[in-house]
């Protein structure tokens, strides 16, 4: 009975999700959605769930209740491989990029979930193995160019400064073709001038590839400058959600996060 | 039976138990002061009930002879951190393992090579007259034994909770860099620890000698039996260690009491595996939460090459052809040392998927050599089979067990896969030899045909050469090729990060799994190949001294150079013929003490000469380079 | 005012990669001290070469008229030279509260670890740290792991404090109350250098400041002259 007038279901949905450390409820009774390309931020303060929201979502930490639904599929407690596969990559709050590896080869690891060759084939170097690789570093090739780490390319991805790994580590979740990126604090760390280049890139991303975003990030006038919508987080729960100027003066919003 | 007798043997459990628990204290001491598994614990406790009993013997009173020997231990192990795991701090967790199985290789050889083998009694503290309780009889030797137990567990407990030495010591384990900008000095500080292992492995040795008697034999038997408990009762933890301990002990006195002694090894290590695939996190443990990574890695910069290029099957091609065209001018005793290198060189490279790109210490190769090697066995000697029908199905079987086990085995992290694949090694190890309606037991399968293909036999030693090489050279291209592929790179990348590694759609199990699969496969054509050329199939050449030859070549090649791999195993087989030739050739119990001490002492000086800044002169001589430059004179490039 | 620290034309860097190429620095007592620095201009890495964490360095580091030359950072730190490092550096698998003590490690290396009645000014500072006393390090959010890095630094009350991004990971209001931390300390006699990408912030609080590009110190200053230095406006403090 599909409706055309219908609005299009949410890209993500999560409802009453729930994560508890032993005592501490660390997200609680968590409802929110997001649409197909929309750019959303999620801020709270220090340690009101933000990143375990992520963690619940990417599969890392399973939610002790609650659901998780990505194009209508549901995706609660799916082990983290699965979670990328079914389209959802994830930045990390500190970085995690692999030391061993070059950038070109960390943003290839991140098209590792598109690709199906086994053992065998990359043992005898059969010709799927071949397309596998080709294709993760065409991907691969095509993000570094796009967020301009072309001269680093071939550089082991550590010695690379804190700001442009985190850009890296951003190339690598994009590199998996997602339809939702979450990125924990792209910008910490990062000047002034980085930021407003940083926010410039992921417009860029999300105008090039159409997957949306989940923005989590502490420097206020980044989210307010590149977010939709924003959600405000305290103590594992929603506090506001609303457009970044509404979020801007609300005042609970001003007294547990921003501050005057 | 009734409830006395079962408590008798309970209590005698409890009695062993508290061994096993003191050398599991042991190893958690030094595991979570430095990281590193510390397999000599097993043979300081031995030293400790030696020198006790040789101190005696030699005139001193118990009560001088007990301290001094135990702090003889303690010296011993501290001059052990001092001289050899201090100056190669740097090298990987897994490199200094080794090294520790180096100092009990020594220590073992020079009591042979000093008192022989011949085991020693120790007086009792207070008497052998047995208290009663009830039915149930004890040794006053015991209540000894289990009173320093406690002592020790309460005071290791308050050491690391509550002196700042303990709690420094625990963080220079979890984060060195972190160590150090608090004003601790990790590697200063691992000497206290390493001699308080020392002490309390002496400690154990003495008090328990009385009981039994003091010999150099046991020494390995009971590092691998403290290994397993503290593993199986939580390393990290207080209690772990005593609960592992006497978890371990009981075991082992109830399936000896209900069924067949001889099948005692299996059942124990198969009741182990339950207890692991249940409790993951030990009996005691606490399970870590699944986003964090586990320790603090320090980064190394050193890209690893992961792209396979021409230049690489080149030269690797050529070498095997060169070595292959070589053995044919080769004298009898060359020829059969190459088959042997070539042999260990194939169990080496599949270790070097699981160790050296998976990052897991596994210690049961064995196992899969022997499947291969019975399968070859039986089906030809009994079935008939042609030989290469019967290696293709041995390495198959070996490769399904492998990614069964993987499958549960990896689930488990640290020094799980260590514990599981000993205790599968165990388990073949006995099934082998009391299985013998297809084993044949300790004599072994005989008669086993040389290896032909389409018609062509290998029997002479050339063509049995010239085929190992091949193999080898063929396992090296495998490898290789698949270090150097998607699946490598997830490999190392799940070593940096595994949470990361996941995110990225790696399904760490199942990744594991098949290298771990791949490297069955290996060792079980290491196997098949083994008893084709000797021609009987027995467990002797499979057990825990193999595997250490194994991890030991697979460390002195450096972990992830293929051509590593061919360098360490020629060098393990080589260096007893070496030392025999210059010792002038007496296989004699002094001999073997001699060798021991040799070898333990090469493999630690091997390892240092690799990792030690202060020896970074004379690195230029080490193995590795060496291996390297022989070929660069030929062939360019060789592929690492 | 005495020099606390001077360096020398240091040169440090990883591997075959130089990444300071002579720099020299002054740090008087009781001076507090921002340095500036696009990403990668290698403000970390000075900080870990004056705690002798960069091996093969060369130049001279000099704390409180003793050369530091041939001395390993255990030794630097006992000397009183603090650190909230990059990448925060704490004990996963210990608890908030053992984390803390081992702060105090180079005031107390024997004997049992102090009390969390001795941690109290340090909860009083971060009062989140206390609702986490009993939590492992490894499970605390970055801001909460940030804050503990900020609390094992100070507890050691240490003669220079050396700040690499102490502000990284924390909400707009927890950066506001860590500046005025920071400001507290240097009133009660501690000498404190700053790298932080917050930069106005910075030059708030700082006497004086350096301004690093590509591993040299391209300008140096009072913190006001440089506020209004037009080059830097525009490169670091966002017009
Ligand atoms: N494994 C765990 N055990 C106990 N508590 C935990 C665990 N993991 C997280 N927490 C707690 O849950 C709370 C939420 O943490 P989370 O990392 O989601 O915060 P956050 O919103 O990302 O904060 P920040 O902005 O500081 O990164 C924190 O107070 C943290 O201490
Ligand atoms: N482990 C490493 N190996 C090689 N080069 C490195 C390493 N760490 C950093 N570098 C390089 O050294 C330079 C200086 O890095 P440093 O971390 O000191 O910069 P920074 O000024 O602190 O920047 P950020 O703002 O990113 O913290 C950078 O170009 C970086 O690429
Ligand atoms: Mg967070
Ligand atoms: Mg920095």
């Amino acid at each position: 009975m599909a409706d055309i007038n219908a609005p299009a279901p949410p890209l993500l949905v999560i409802e009453a999700l729930q994560v508890r450390f032993g005592g501490l409820q660390a997200v609680q009774a968590l409802d929110f959605s997001i649409g197909a390309g929309e750019l959303v931020g999620l801020v709270g303060p220090n340690g009101a769930g933000k990143t375990t929201t992520f963690n619940a979502i990417s599969g890392l930490h399973p939610p002790t209740a609650g659901w998780v639904a990505l194009r209508g599929r549901d995706i609660t407690g799916l082990p983290p491989e699965q979670v990328s596969r079914a389209g959802v990559t994830r930045t990390f709050q500190n970085v995690r990029l692999f030391a061993e590896l070059s950038v070109l080869e960390n943003v290839m690891m991140g098209a590792f979930c598109r690709g199906r060759c086994g053992l065998l084939a990359a043992m005898l170097r059969v010709g799927r193995h071949r397309r596998t690789e080709r294709r993760a570093r065409d991907v691969a090739l095509h993000w570094i160019e796009r967020l301009g780490l072309g001269q680093y390319a071939a550089q082991p991805a550590v010695t690379l400064p804190l700001g442009l790994q985190r850009v890296a580590e951003v190339a690598r979740a994009l590199a998996g073709e997602p339809c939702l990126v979450l990125l924990d604090e792209p910008a910490a760390g990062l000047n002034t001038g980085e930021k407003a280049r940083l926010t410039e890139l992921l417009r860029v991303v999300v105008a090039d590839s159409g997957c949306a975003l989940l923005l989590v990030e502490h420097d206020m006038p980044l989210v307010m400058g590149l977010a939709e919508r924003v959600i405000v987080m305290d103590f594992g729960r929603k506090l506001a959600e609303g457009t970044p100027s509404e979020i801007a003066c609300n005042p609970d919003v001003i007294r547990v996060y921003l501050g005057a | 039976m009734g409830f006395e007798s079962f408590a008798q043997l309970c209590f005698s459990g409890l009695a062993n138990g508290a061994l096993y628990a003191f050398i599991a204290l042991g190893f958690s001491l030094v595991n979570r002061s430095t990281g590193i598994i510390n397999f000599a614990q097993g043979d300081l406790t031995m030293l400790g009930g030696l020198l006790s009993a040789v101190l005696v013997a030699a005139g001193l009173p118990l009560w001088a002879a007990v301290p001094v020997a135990v702090a003889l231990c303690g010296c011993v192990s501290g001059l052990f951190y001092q001289f050899a795991i201090r100056p190669a701090r740097r090298a990987g967790m897994s490199q200094l393992t080794i090294m520790t199985i180096g100092l009990s290789i020594l220590i073992r050889g020079a009591v042979v090579t000093i008192w022989g083998s011949d085991p020693r009694a120790l007086p009792s503290f207070s008497g052998d007259a047995p208290l009663r309780l009830g039915r149930v009889s004890m040794l006053p030797q015991e209540l000894w034994l289990i009173g320093a137990l406690l002592v020790a567990v309460a005071g290791t407990w308050l050491f690391f909770h509550r002196t700042m030495i303990g709690l420094a010591l625990r963080a220079s384990a979890a984060n060195p860099l972190g160590a150090a900008y608090t004003g601790i000095d990790p590697a200063r500080l691992g000497l206290v620890a390493f001699v308080l292992a020392g002490l309390l492995g002496g400690l154990g040795g003495a008090i328990w000698t009385p009981i039994y008697f003091a010999q150099v034999d046991v020494g390995l038997g009971l590092g691998l039996k403290g290994f397993t408990a503290a593993v199986i009762g939580g390393i990290a933890t207080t209690w772990g260690p005593l609960a592992g301990g006497v978890a371990l002990a009981l075991m082992e006195a109830l399936v000896a009491l209900y069924v067949s002694p001889s099948w005692q090894d299996a059942i124990l290590y198969g009741l182990m595996l339950l207890v692991l695939f249940l409790r993951p996190q030990g009996l005691l443990g606490k399970r870590t939460s699944a986003g964090a990574d586990q320790k603090a890695v320090s980064v190394s910069a050193t890209l690893r090459r992961t792209t396979l290029g021409w230049r690489d099957v080149g030269a690797l091609l050529l070498a095997t052809v060169a070595l292959m065209l070589a053995a044919t001018r080769l004298g009898d005793t060359v020829q059969t040392s190459l088959i042997l290198a070539g042999i260990l060189a194939i169990v080496v490279l599949g270790l070097m998927l699981v160790t050296g790109y998976g990052g897991q210490l596994a210690l049961g190769q064995g196992a899969f050599m022997m499947i291969g090697a019975y399968a070859s066995g039986y089906l030809t000697v009994r079935l008939g089979w042609p030989p290469a029908a019967a290696l293709v199905c041995g390495m198959m079987l070996a490769a399904t067990t492998a990614l069964a086990l993987g499958r549960m085995i990896f689930r488990l992290q640290g020094y799980y896969l260590s514990m599981a694949s000993l205790g599968v090694l165990m388990i073949v190890l006995t099934v082998a030899r009391q299985w013998t309606a297809v084993t044949g037991g300790a004599n072994g399968l005989i008669g086993i045909p040389p290896f032909s293909l389409g018609g062509f036999v290998f029997a002479s030693d050339r063509a049995t050469c010239e085929l190992v090489i091949a193999a080898a050279g063929l396992a090296g291209f495998l490898m290789l090729s698949l270090a150097r592929s998607r699946f490598g790179r997830a490999l190392l990348a799940v070593r940096s990060s595994e949470a990361a590694a996941r995110a990225c759609g790696v399904d760490v199990v199942w990744l594991k799994a098949q290298a771990f699969a791949a490297s069955a496969a290996l060792a079980s054509l290491a196997g098949s190949l083994y008893v084709h050329y000797v021609g009987i199939a027995n467990p002797s050449p499979f057990g825990i001294e193999a595997t250490i030859a194994q991890v030991t070549a697979l460390t002195v090649g450096g972990y992830l150079l293929v051509s590593g791999a061919y360098a360490g195993s020629i060098a393990i087989i080589a260096l007893p013929l070496l030392i025999s030739w210059i010792s002038g050739s007496a296989v004699t119990q002094s001999f073997a003490g001699l060798q021991n001490l040799v070898f333990g002492g090469l493999l630690i000086g091997l390892i240092l000469l690799q990792t030690a800044g202060e020896l970074r002169p004379l690195r230029a001589w080490s193995l590795r380079p060496m291996a390297r430059l022989g070929l660069r004179l030929g062939w360019g490039r060789w592929p690492t | 005012m005495t020099p606390l620290l001077t360096v020398r034309t240091l040169h440090a860097g990883y591997g075959k990669i130089t990444v300071l190429h002579g720099v020299d620095l002054d740090v008087k007592a009781g001076e507090f001290v921002a340095i500036l620095g696009a990403n990668g201009a290698g403000k970390s890495t000075l900080l870990k070469a004056i705690l002798g964490m960069m091996p093969g360095a060369s130049g001279q580091v000099s704390f409180a008229g003793r050369d530091l030359a041939g001395l390993a950072t255990p030794r630097r730190v006992r000397l009183g030279i603090g650190a909230i490092p990059e990448g925060r550096q704490l004990f996963g698998e210990m608890t908030v509260l053992e984390n803390l003590a081992l702060g105090l490690y180079v005031r107390r290396s024997f004997g049992p670890p102090p009390r969390a009645g001795a941690m109290a000014h340090v909860f009083e500072l971060l009062p989140r740290l206390a609702e986490r006393k009993h939590q492992t390090a490894a499970s605390l959010s970055g801001g909460e792991a940030q804050m503990l890095a900020i609390g094992r630094a100070l507890i050691a009350r240490p003669r220079l404090l050396l700040c690499d991004e102490p502000s990284l990971g924390l909400a707009p209001l927890r950066v506001a109350e860590m500046f005025q931390t920071l400001d507290r300390l240097r009133r009660s006699g501690v000498t404190v250098v700053l790298a932080d990408q917050n930069a106005k912030a910075a030059l708030r609080l700082a006497d004086r400041a350096y301004v690093m590009e590509t591993g040299r110190i391209v300008a140096a200053g009072t913190a006001g002259a440089l506020a209004d230095d037009p080059r830097l406006r525009e490169s670091y403090l966002g017009g």
